[in-house]
């Protein structure tokens, strides 16, 4: 999928992805395209594991929420030139923040801070939906 | 020419030059010295073969921490005490300090040496000579393109990185000083060996030219408890950074605090190289872009068949920014950890990497081999106990203390490559310290002793000027890595051979 992918696109395919309806964020208009690149999103927390982003959830404290999250991963992604394709877009991202030194420390593992964020915000979608 | 000490009567001997110690750095300075117009004595305290009642002589206090990192038996087991020295049993790697370990670097105290890597780029090539490895190729493009050592393209670029590849040139089969060059020592009509020769004391006058004292001879003993003198114009010791420390504080008759002790800096600053795994990696595509790494790199050059083995080093760059000294890492083969609850497992790590990279055949297992640099400290020292051995000398109490730099540069430094290897899609990796203050339980020494007789223009910084002369003896000289101010992170026989040919080519030159 090539599509140009706004701010706002990001935060509102990222809640789409994760079945979000917990983040508290005002969608007056849906954009056409927000299942596509909900979809999209989707297969991209698609497979992470959630046992990582529950350890990182407790890491900070237990009190991150998924808007939080989301405008964290929001804000890294903004931080790397734009490109069409979203998951260059985020390795892009994770490369940067391990040369950058933008790292989790889980019990010794060291983790990108963008990617530990996507574990938690699967962690969080698989937790709200048992 | 040989002389079995232990047939010498007293007597005086005399020659123009006296070498105390046939180790690597003292039958290098004989060798180099062949056939210059000296008359050469090189005193050597051991035999050709290993006996005990010499490598009893080398016992040492330790006075350690982390507790026992380095073993009560450190002293004894880390040196050997016969013709040719250690070399006896040297592992064989070669690399020699890079130019940003000889600069004075602001937050590393007492760093900086009088003399830089350029003014020793012709003795390395010399000293790659004598232990018969290949010369290293000081142009650095070539130190990094490890692409070009094994002539294929490898999917790795460590450009923009904290990383930078390095090598080490390692001889396949080590030369051991002792059976390679006693022929060529024994042979040379000029040199005079004489084994079971212990060095007991400098005796000393006064000196010339605003030195204090002038070396008049020195008192040798052999295992019949027989004293005899060995008088010289020059005189250079090369016993090791223990030894040539102890030796100089013992020679306290009439220097009380020992000779070149005048500013209390003999015996101080002993350095070593921390050696420990303290990383550990999962590769998903490691093994396969990174098998350079992994293995020596052939083609096998020379007699010894010396080979290359690269290794991760941190760019100065990075070290002036965290304030850390050198560092380099050896990615070598492992097995997978135990899974430890509430921690990430082994399939939470290979999830992520698919995300990055498809996963062809079995994750790689692999442990973050690291040495590095030990920052100078007056406090890590060789000093006198009271209690003497055989030969009436104090024995030596060595001091080592890593501190919280050391561990720091260990342990951001392994950091800095799991970051790099992760950014560049090989896996994901651990730090392995058991807590953030406490080494790896595998940490040990290298056996690489340094420091004890620094190299320092100004006396009161140092025990020997750039020409490895004691200051304030006019005849006296120090060989050896006790002279080294600062230790980077290579192994320090080629820096030890390199100082040795360059002190070689001094003394021949005042002679001249």
């Amino acid at each position: 999928m090539n599509v140009r992918l706004s701010r706002r696109d990001v935060m509102i395919g990222l809640t789409a992805a994760i079945g979000g309806s917990f983040i508290e964020i005002s969608l007056p208009i849906l954009p056409a395209h927000t299942e596509e690149i909900g979809g999209y999103l989707a297969r991209q927390l698609e497979d992470l594991p959630v046992h990582l982003g529950r350890l990182y959830l407790q890491s900070a404290g237990g009190g991150m929420g998924a808007q939080e999250l989301t405008e964290k991963i929001q804000e890294a992604l903004a931080r790397v030139p734009p490109q069409p394709d979203l998951s260059k877009r985020v390795a892009a991202v994770i490369r940067s923040e391990y040369i950058d030194d933008q790292v989790v420390h889980l019990s010794g593992w060291i983790f990108s801070l963008t990617e530990a964020r996507l574990c938690a915000l699967k962690a969080l979608a698989a937790d709200t939906q048992t | 020419m040989h002389i079995d000490g232990n047939q010498l009567n007293s007597g005086v001997r005399e020659a123009d030059l006296c070498i105390i110690g046939a180790g690597a750095a003292g039958i290098a300075i004989a060798l180099e010295l062949r056939n210059s117009g000296l008359k050469i004595i090189l005193l050597e305290a051991g035999g050709f073969e290993m006996y005990q009642q010499s490598q009893n002589l080398y016992f040492t206090q330790m006075e350690d921490s982390p507790k026992d990192c380095l073993g009560p038996e450190y002293g004894q087991m880390s040196r050997l005490r016969l013709f040719g020295g250690t070399t006896g049993h040297w592992g064989g790697w070669t690399r020699p300090l890079d130019p940003h370990d000889f600069y004075r670097r602001n937050w590393i105290p007492y760093s900086g040496w009088p003399i830089q890597q350029e003014d020793l780029v012709e003795a390395y090539r010399k000293a790659s000579e004598l232990v018969e490895v290949d010369a290293f190729d000081f142009e650095a493009e070539n130190q990094g393109d490890v692409s070009k050592w094994v002539g294929k393209d490898l999917d790795v670029d460590f450009d923009g990185t904290p990383i930078i590849p390095r090598y080490f040139n390692i001889s396949g089969t080590p030369t051991r000083f002792g059976k390679r060059y006693r022929g060529d020592i024994v042979g040379a009509s000029d040199i005079e060996l004489i084994t079971s020769a212990n060095m007991v004391q400098f005796e000393c006058g006064p000196g010339f030219n605003n030195d204090a004292h002038h070396v008049q001879s020195v008192r040798i003993m052999n295992y019949n408890g027989q004293v005899s003198l060995i008088r010289a114009k020059k005189f250079v010791l090369a016993c090791g950074a223990i030894e040539n420390a102890r030796l100089l504080l013992n020679s306290n008759d009439t220097v009380p605090m020992g000779l070149g002790n005048q500013n209390d800096l003999v015996g101080r600053f002993f350095m070593e190289h921390p050696h420990a795994t303290l990383g550990f990696f999962v590769g998903t595509t490691t093994r396969q872009r990174l098998d350079p790494y992994l293995s020596p790199q052939p083609p096998y050059r020379g007699p010894n068949q010396s080979f290359r083995q690269p290794v991760l080093m941190t760019r100065s760059e990075f070290q002036a920014r965290h304030q850390v000294g050198s560092f380099s890492c050896q990615i070598q083969g492992g097995d997978a950890p135990p899974e430890v609850a509430d921690q990430p497992t082994i399939e939470d790590v290979l999830a992520l990497c698919r995300k990055r990279r498809e996963i062809e055949g079995e994750p790689d297992y692999l442990k973050l081999y690291m040495r590095s640099e030990m920052e100078p400290d007056p406090q890590n020292r060789v000093s006198l106990e009271p209690e003497k051995d055989q030969l009436g000398l104090q024995i030596a109490k060595l001091t080592v203390r890593f501190s919280e730099r050391d561990l720091r540069n260990a342990r951001i430094s392994t950091e800095a490559v799991i970051r790099v290897l992760s950014a560049l899609d090989m896996g994901r990796g651990q730090i392995t310290l058991e807590g953030e203050n406490i080494w790896p339980r595998d940490l040990f020494g290298g056996f690489h002793h340094m420091g004890t007789t620094r190299m320092a223009d100004d006396p009161s910084q140092g025990v020997v000027d750039r020409h490895c002369k004691v200051h304030g003896v006019s005849n006296l000289y120090v060989a050896g890595s006790s002279v080294f101010p600062t230790a980077g992170c290579a192994n320090p026989t080629l820096t030890i051979l390199a100082l040795a040919v360059r002190l070689s080519q001094h003394l021949k030159g005042q002679r001249s």
